[in-house]
């Protein structure tokens, strides 16, 4: 033989060395250079030690060339024999070289492959020369390097795709909003089994009773019978308790226990690998996933690893879907109670609800009742009466300015709960405005014996945007309690500027004082409650419901503000108000209007006859005819031309064919109610020619005042209301000079 | 086994509608021409009858898949035989996938089966429905026979080098980039003009490359011929079959006396080796030999009358395999089989 061909060939071969990372198209490739460019027939590759070059039990067929190998079984068994026999020319440190051994039919040549394994190359010619074999003992080095190689790469990138695959499931199964475990696991199943090539991947679950048998199974077995997964898994069960390492079973092997041998062999199975899904090796197992070939097991033993991870993973996932279950059941619980308190709230809004539509109704009876009794006690007041007579009338008509403050109270609360309280904003001028309220309770005060005394901060803007009824609400009520409970003592309202406690909003700081006997420890911190009442002060005790604080101070919270109660030494008590409000620089012209269409107060004005409304035309509509009586008389008693209307369309009749200074509409009457007969009236004359229209209502929610604007009347009177403020009410829109 | 000479010029569907009627498997090809008793013929059609069974299968070789060619393609009754195994593999010249074809039938049956066959076909550019089976006549396709039977083979060419070796660097495919790391046109001319004092252009290479063909070392076994059939336009070389990186190639040439004796040692060889007068000689002989040889291919043709019963056709290439080593794509080269009990016919052979 030509050594330079040799030498070429040898070449070729050594040049086709680790083409590829891929251990077996490698191994392969330089198979095939080898048989296409020598009469070498065959080519066997062994692999006798594993990645870390440990030496395995028994060498392992890694390729053969052709398939067909003619020699391939003599091979191998030469090849056992080899291992067991002749450990010296296995070990590492002998001297390189061929080990030959013939036979009858042929020549095999074996060639170690230092750190992986072996090659066996069949020339049945045996033209090669001992050149050629020299050379091939260098190139099969170069070979065992490549192979070594490719075989950890192999192995670490079936890791990486492996931890690929896991990591993709691990997302689709959490971003699945129904945790879908089965889903994801048969995927899962799909895409292991065709990276590791198995006919089939199944994983079994144990039941509660820690039992395993096909109804607990995941995966697709279609192809195999259900008869005989039910042999193979009792078969099986021994090999789990050893452990939780993952076994593989190769029918092939005489070791093994022959039940399972026959059971594979009955379904052509060539192997096994039980996988136990547990969280370790020291793990409980919860099942196991079953691989199974139709082949030999074609994998590297770096793969057992991987395998091992395959039932970590499945046993993660189910604890997660397990864990799920828990949390899903706990939810569901949550969204039953959830549901329970939506309907509570919901039934205690309806009872709210229902409570605001009694109090309203009630109110306007109640109201309506009141102003027909007022009205009749100020005519019967006129008549001539003893002195007993005129106290048991005045005494009557503090019972019914009493009953009206605590109906104003319940109706304030109601709205405040139902959260339909507005405020309404304007520009007022401050000074005169506490000038005013001090005016207003300068009777009130000396009735007891008490000094009423204000004082008002230079620091304070003359003009100051608030709601000014509602700030005369709050600040008459303090006063009024602690004009009450004082005697012969000193009231003082002093106010300044000071922010809002907590916060840095500027507020006008509204201090009330008294001499009274103060609040009862007891009562400190509840006394902002409603229905909370002062039983040490009978005179205050008497006057209301309790509401009063509660009022106060749910709108002074409502508007921004705050109010503090503390008692003072020696005696007396101290409330706080602090009132957030808009500084302006410029007032209007005139100071005197602080609220939308309110009019001025005017302080005390007599019963008599009023030159200046003399003669005026008003028309007063109502359908009570108590109450139409009694307004009928005042007005008259006052000096108006009264015209009466039972219904808003009398009322209209009246309006279009005779002329009106002004009309006293009361809202709900039957056939045409007063909102109804304004715009009536309002769009039929105009706005410029139509008289002046004032509702006169018991229903005074805040809500339904705004429904009275919004129908076009210019004002509202509440009833009941007494003959001075109708009195008022007539000067402000018909003698406002 | 079916003969047919391209000259016959067959209409397609009646074609099919015989070969889809016959009532026993039948396979074969058509050739540029026929061989029978040592005559070449033009037109006409040999029929080669066997008592055996035959096991065939058409491989659509646009979609070649290893599996394709297993056990359990080819029936249990053979693949229990205890007998020997021969295949008979013919192929459309105009497939590019003979290679792929040949790795899966290596890699399958190498060591189990020996194996003749044939690249058929037209010389003439157009591809035509050269393949035949009971299936009817296609092209594209191959189709593999196996039969329990013995199968004596053998194959000889001539050719001779002298030249210096030169390396392949870079390959794809058929077309060599590089030898020796330079453009592989430049190299061959190069070769060719030391060898042989002949000067190769772009322009003559079609006239001057059947005559020195590349030639593929294998130790203990004949040289591997290429046929170059073209130059690339990045000064690559396109030859018949494909050819790998890292192999060592020679310019090899003829004597017209040397291609005659080396058939006629072939012949006389395997004439030895035969189990029985009663086999039939199957012979393809590459077209390229008759080019040439020219006047000299009446020398070939009579030494292949001077072996026994031998028929065959003109083949585009030819295949070979003993069950040993590799079974490669020849080019320029006279194969032979004997195949044990089995009968020929002739019919309307014509000059």
């Amino acid at each position: 033989m030509d050594s330079q061909q040799e030498t070429q060939a040898l070449l070729g071969i050594s040049l086709a060395i680790a083409n590829t990372l891929d251990t077996k198209a490698m191994l392969r490739h330089v198979a095939m250079r080898i048989v296409r460019s020598t009469d070498i027939e065959s080519v066997a590759v062994f692999q006798t030690r594993d990645s870390h070059s440990e030496l395995l039990e028994s060498p392992r067929l890694v390729l053969a060339v052709p398939k067909s190998h003619r020699y391939l079984s003599s091979c191998q068994r030469s090849m056992i024999d080899l291992m067991e026999k002749d450990a010296d020319w296995s070990a590492e440190d002998s001297p390189l070289g061929p080990l030959y051994w013939s036979q009858k039919e042929f020549t095999m040549k074996v060639f170690r492959l230092p750190g992986f394994g072996y090659i066996c190359l069949g020339e049945p010619a045996n033209k090669l020369s001992e050149y050629f074999w020299e050379g091939f003992c260098k190139v099969s080095e170069q070979l065992a390097v490549a192979a070594s190689g490719c075989y950890a790469h192999q192995g670490l990138k079936l890791k990486q795709t492996m931890d690929r695959v896991q990591l993709s499931h691990s997302d689709l199964f959490s971003s699945s909003k129904a945790l879908n475990f089965e889903g994801t696991v048969r995927s899962f199943l799909k895409e292991t089994q065709t990276l590791f090539q198995a006919d089939w991947l199944v994983f079994f679950k144990r039941d509660y009773q820690g039992k395993v048998s096909i109804n607990n199974a995941i995966g697709d077995f279609t192809g195999l019978s259900v008869n005989w997964l039910s042999k193979l898994i009792p078969a099986i069960q021994p090999e789990l308790r050893d452990g939780n390492q993952v076994l593989i079973i190769q029918s092939s092997e005489s070791d093994r226990m022959e039940p399972l041998q026959a059971t594979l062999h009955s379904n052509a199975i060539e192997t096994v690998c039980i996988c136990p899904v547990s969280n370790g090796p020291n793990g409980a197992s919860i099942g196991f996933a079953l691989c199974l070939w139709r082949s030999s097991f074609r994998h590297e033993l770096s793969d057992f690893g991987i395998l091992q991870g395959l039932g970590f993973f499945l046993w993660n996932l189910l604890n997660r879907h397990n864990q799920h279950r828990t949390i899903q059941k706990y939810q569901a619980e949550l969204e039953a109670r959830s549901r329970e308190s939506e309907d509570s709230a919901s039934r205690a809004a309806e009872a709210n609800a229902t409570k605001s539509r009694f109090v309203a109704i009630v109110s306007h009876e109640v109201r309506t009742a009141l102003a027909g009794m007022l009205s009749s006690l100020e005519l019967l007041s006129d008549t001539r009466l003893d002195h007993a007579q005129r106290s048991r009338v005045s005494q009557m008509m503090r019972f019914t300015d009493h009953v009206n403050e605590i109906m104003s109270d319940v109706i304030d609360l109601a709205a405040i709960e139902e959260g339909k309280f507005n405020f309404f904003y304007s520009q007022v001028a401050i000074r005169e405005f506490f000038f005013e309220l001090q005016e207003l309770l300068r009777d009130q005060a000396s009735e007891r014996g008490n000094t009423l005394s204000f004082v008002i901060d230079e620091g304070i803007p003359d003009y100051v945007i608030v709601d000014s009824v509602r700030t005369r609400q709050l600040v008459l009520n303090l006063l009024s309690n602690s004009l009450k409970v004082t005697r012969d003592g000193l009231v003082t309202l002093s106010v300044d500027l000071e922010p809002v406690p907590g916060s840095l909003r500027e507020s006008l700081h509204i201090v009330v004082q008294d001499d009274g006997p103060g609040l009862p420890e007891n009562l400190l911190n509840r006394v902002f409650q409603p229905f909370v009442k002062h039983n040490f002060s009978r005179e205050l005790s008497a006057a209301g419901a309790g509401l009063g604080l509660a009022i106060v101070e749910a709108l002074i919270t409502n508007m921004g503000g705050k109010i503090t109660l503390e008692n003072r030494e020696p005696v007396g008590a101290i409330a706080s108000l602090w009132m957030p409000f808009q500084p302006t620089e410029q007032g209007p012209s005139s100071a005197r209007v602080y609220a939308k269409n309110s009019a001025p107060i005017r302080g005390s004005i007599d019963l008599a006859g009023d030159g200046a409304l003399s003669g005026r035309r008003i028309l007063l509509v109502d359908d009570d005819d108590d109450v139409r009586e009694a307004a009928q008389d005042t007005l008259r008693l006052i000096g108006c031309n009264v015209t009466c209307a039972r219904n808003g369309k009398e009322a209209v009749q009246q309006a279009l064919t005779s002329s009106f200074d002004l009309i006293l509409m009361d809202c709900r009457m039957p056939e045409m109610n007063g909102f109804d007969a304004t715009l009536e009236i309002k769009k039929r004359l105009g706005r410029e020619r139509a008289p002046v229209v004032v509702a006169l209502t018991a229903a005074v929610m805040q809500d339904e005042t705004e429904v009275c604007y919004e129908a076009g009347m210019d004002d509202v009177l509440a009833k009941p209301y007494s003959r001075p403020k109708l009195r008022e009410l007539l000067h402000s829109w018909l003698d406002p000079e | 086994m079916l003969f047919t000479a391209h000259g016959n010029d067959y209409a397609p569907r009646d074609l099919t509608t015989t070969l889809k009627t016959c009532p026993v498997t039948v396979f074969g090809a058509s050739y540029p021409g026929l061989i029978n008793k040592g005559k070449m013929h033009l037109t006409g059609a040999i029929v080669v009858t066997f008592d055996c069974p035959a096991y065939t299968r058409v491989f659509d070789l646009g979609n070649l898949e290893d599996s394709d060619l297993t056990d359990k393609h080819f029936g249990n009754e053979l693949n229990q035989s205890k007998s020997s195994l021969a295949t008979i593999i013919i192929a459309d010249t105009f497939c590019v996938a003979l290679d792929s074809l040949l790795e899966c039938f290596f890699e399958n049956w190498g060591g189990r089966s020996a194996c003749l066959g044939a690249a058929a076909g037209t010389s003439q550019t157009a591809q035509q429905n050269a393949v035949y089976s009971s299936d009817g006549a296609q092209s594209n396709a191959a189709i593999m026979v196996m039969m329990p039977t013995a199968l004596k083979t053998g194959s000889s060419h001539g050719f001779r080098s002298r030249s210096r070796t030169v390396r392949v660097t870079a390959a794809r495919g058929d077309v060599i980039k590089s030898l020796d790391t330079r453009p592989a046109a430049e190299v061959y001319a190069e070769l060719v003009s030391e060898f042989a004092g002949i000067t190769v252009t772009e322009h003559t290479l079609h006239h001057i490359a059947p005559a020195f063909p590349l030639g593929v070392t294998v130790l203990g076994r004949k040289p591997l011929l290429r046929d170059v059939v073209a130059v690339t336009e990045d000064g690559g070389l396109r030859v018949l079959s494909r050819v790998e990186v890292g192999i060592f190639l020679r310019v090899f040439s003829f004597e017209p006396r040397d291609l005659i004796e080396a058939s006629r040692m072939n012949i006389a060889n395997l004439g030895s080796v035969r189990n029985s007068t009663k086999d039939v000689g199957i012979v393809f002989e590459c077209i390229s030999r008759r080019e040439v040889l020219g006047d000299d291919f009446e020398g070939e043709l009579q030494v292949i009358a001077e072996g026994q019963r031998l028929v065959g056709g003109i083949t585009g290439g030819e295949l070979e395999f003993s069950g040993a080593g590799y079974p490669e794509f020849l080019n320029k080269t006279l194969t032979i089989g004997y195949l044990s009990a089995c009968s020929p016919t002739e019919e309307g052979l014509g000059g």
